[in-house]
């Protein structure tokens, strides 16, 4: 099945086309200068009995033509409060646990494109990026996120993007560093308090491979004709595993080996793959549907099939100068 | 003063006012091929940004060939270092850019240089320029991605202070 919809995608992509507005990755092309971008996406997956929903709504500024700056706030009913009870080592992750739906905090990124060699139909581009998060949520396991708000921490990376005609290929590099989150897991035993709990996720080495291809309109010839633009996109991440503090701050504190730890909070890696399509109406309103597969190992802070969709459009203001 | 003298001196006057007044309308209009653009949300990003200048009219972007054509408002003072900064703006660079200009009311020095408003424009190559409307490719890497050597007598008595532009005749 993966292989059939890989031929699907790639095939006409190597006929020649392309576009770079990948939905999940970002390209080394930046935000026009003076011009803001406001774009709201989600991620979406089925956990036992209920609809996880990852939100986040962001605005992005084009600094300098090369310096592109985004702001998101994040909301999700993925993350409680507290920690499960007896974390980490029954019942994580928390499984069809329910949440509150709930703002958890924000995410900042700057991207700085800092080689550009444009021809006539295509351009090869490089960009660094980073990026802080800040959230106010527990997360379960091991493997941090930074762009939809899983835990609090920083990274950075380099991003190369060729296009030529209607083909697009960007290549991402990067890595998460993860701050360490202090919160309480519930004893067992009801009357007694709340466990302080003190949990280092892993850093993470990210990597991603996107392939674009711009399936309509076939000639141009006005800005109204709506584009259809084919993805798939190659995400991977590989991270250490969590180390969890139990009873923080008191004299009985102490730290379990790894070893014993449940599986998502144990070293790991997996390569997801994301077929996506897009439609581009007006040359401005930009929407996008994916939906991501495992393909090689498996990520314990989602479940497959995820359902990605984004919603974006660019307002330039303008005022004469 | 005599009589011719007098009248002369006011048909002198007058021209001059004539050429004041057509000063400005010099610049018809702007082909501009901007290279990296292969989207149409790309190109239109260059349409918006060329669209804040206060001197541009209206701009027409040909999505297939990557190429735009801008049109001036008449009296404003066209900033041809402005269009090329505002592709830029837009995340893009310029492959060409061909201005159409009125050489009319423009005199033209003896070795092939004219100004226009506060810019000096520099021929390069011998060729010469008639009176009528001209068209000028802008050379240097600005303008055309390519950087190059000028021989050109003129370019450094420009005068301080002032925008210099080397140009070719593609027309005229």
């Amino acid at each position: 099945m993966k292989r059939i919809l890989l031929i699907l995608f790639l095939l006409p992509a190597f006929r020649s086309g392309a576009q770079e507005l990948f939905p999940l990755s970002e390209p080394a092309s930046s935000v026009p200068k003076g011009a803001l971008g406001v774009r709201l996406f989600s991620e979406t997956y089925k956990e036992v009995n209920q609809v996880r929903n990852m939100s986040a709504l962001r605005l992005m500024y084009g600094v300098t033509p090369r310096l592109s700056v985004y702001l998101t706030g994040l909301a999700s009913n993925h993350h409680g409060k507290k920690l499960p009870v007896e974390f980490p080592f029954h019942n994580t992750p928390e499984r069809g646990a329910r949440y509150p739906y709930k703002i958890n905090g924000a995410h900042l990124y700057a991207k700085y494109r800092f080689l550009s060699l444009d021809g006539q139909n295509s351009h090869f581009r490089m960009a660094a990026y980073a990026e802080g998060t800040w959230v106010k949520a527990t997360h379960h396991e091991t493997e941090p996120d930074l762009m939809m708000g899983d835990n609090t921490g920083f990274g950075g990376g380099l991003i190369t993007t060729y296009l030529k005609h209607k083909f697009a290929v960007s290549l991402t590099a990067g890595a998460i560093f993860p701050v360490a989150y202090n919160g309480f897991s519930p004893d067992p035993i009801e009357s007694l308090p709340d466990m302080p709990v003190r949990v280092q996720y892993g850093k993470a080495l990210t990597y991603s491979l996107s392939f674009g291809y711009l399936l309509l309109p076939r000639t141009y010839t006005s800005y109204n004709q709506t584009n259809i633009n084919l993805y798939v996109e190659f995400h991977g991440k590989a991270f250490q595993g969590a180390r969890v503090d139990l009873f923080t701050g008191l004299p009985n504190e102490y730290y379990l080996e790894q070893s014993r730890y449940p599986a998502a909070l144990q070293k790991g890696y997996f390569v997801d793959v994301s077929p996506g399509i897009q439609a581009i109406i007006q040359s401005n309103l930009r929407i996008d549907f994916s939906m991501t597969f495992s393909s090689m190992g498996i990520s314990y802070a989602r479940l497959y099939p995820v359902y990605n969709i984004g919603i974006q459009r660019y307002f330039f203001f303008g005022k004469k100068k | 003063m005599t009589a011719l003298g007098f009248k002369n001196f006011v048909f002198g006057l007058l021209l001059l006012f004539m050429a004041a007044g057509t000063a400005k309308a010099q610049f018809l209009q702007a082909d501009i091929g901007v290279n990296g653009l292969t989207c149409s949300q790309c190109s239109r990003s260059v349409e918006m940004q060329l669209r804040k200048l206060a001197f541009v009219q209206d701009v027409r972007m040909d999505l297939e060939h990557t190429k735009g054509t801008i049109t001036f408002i008449k009296g404003k003072k066209v900033d041809v270092a402005a269009l090329a900064r505002a592709v830029k703006d837009a995340g893009f660079s310029l492959r060409f850019l061909e201005a159409k200009i009125d050489m009319q009311h423009i005199p033209v020095a003896d070795d092939g240089s004219f100004r226009i408003d506060n810019s000096i424009y520099v021929l390069l190559d011998d060729t010469s320029v008639t009176r009528g409307v001209a068209i000028f490719r802008f050379a240097g890497k600005t303008f055309s991605g390519r950087q190059e050597k000028y021989k050109n007598s003129a370019l450094p008595a420009a005068r301080k202070g002032m925008a210099i532009y080397p140009v070719r005749v593609i027309k005229g």
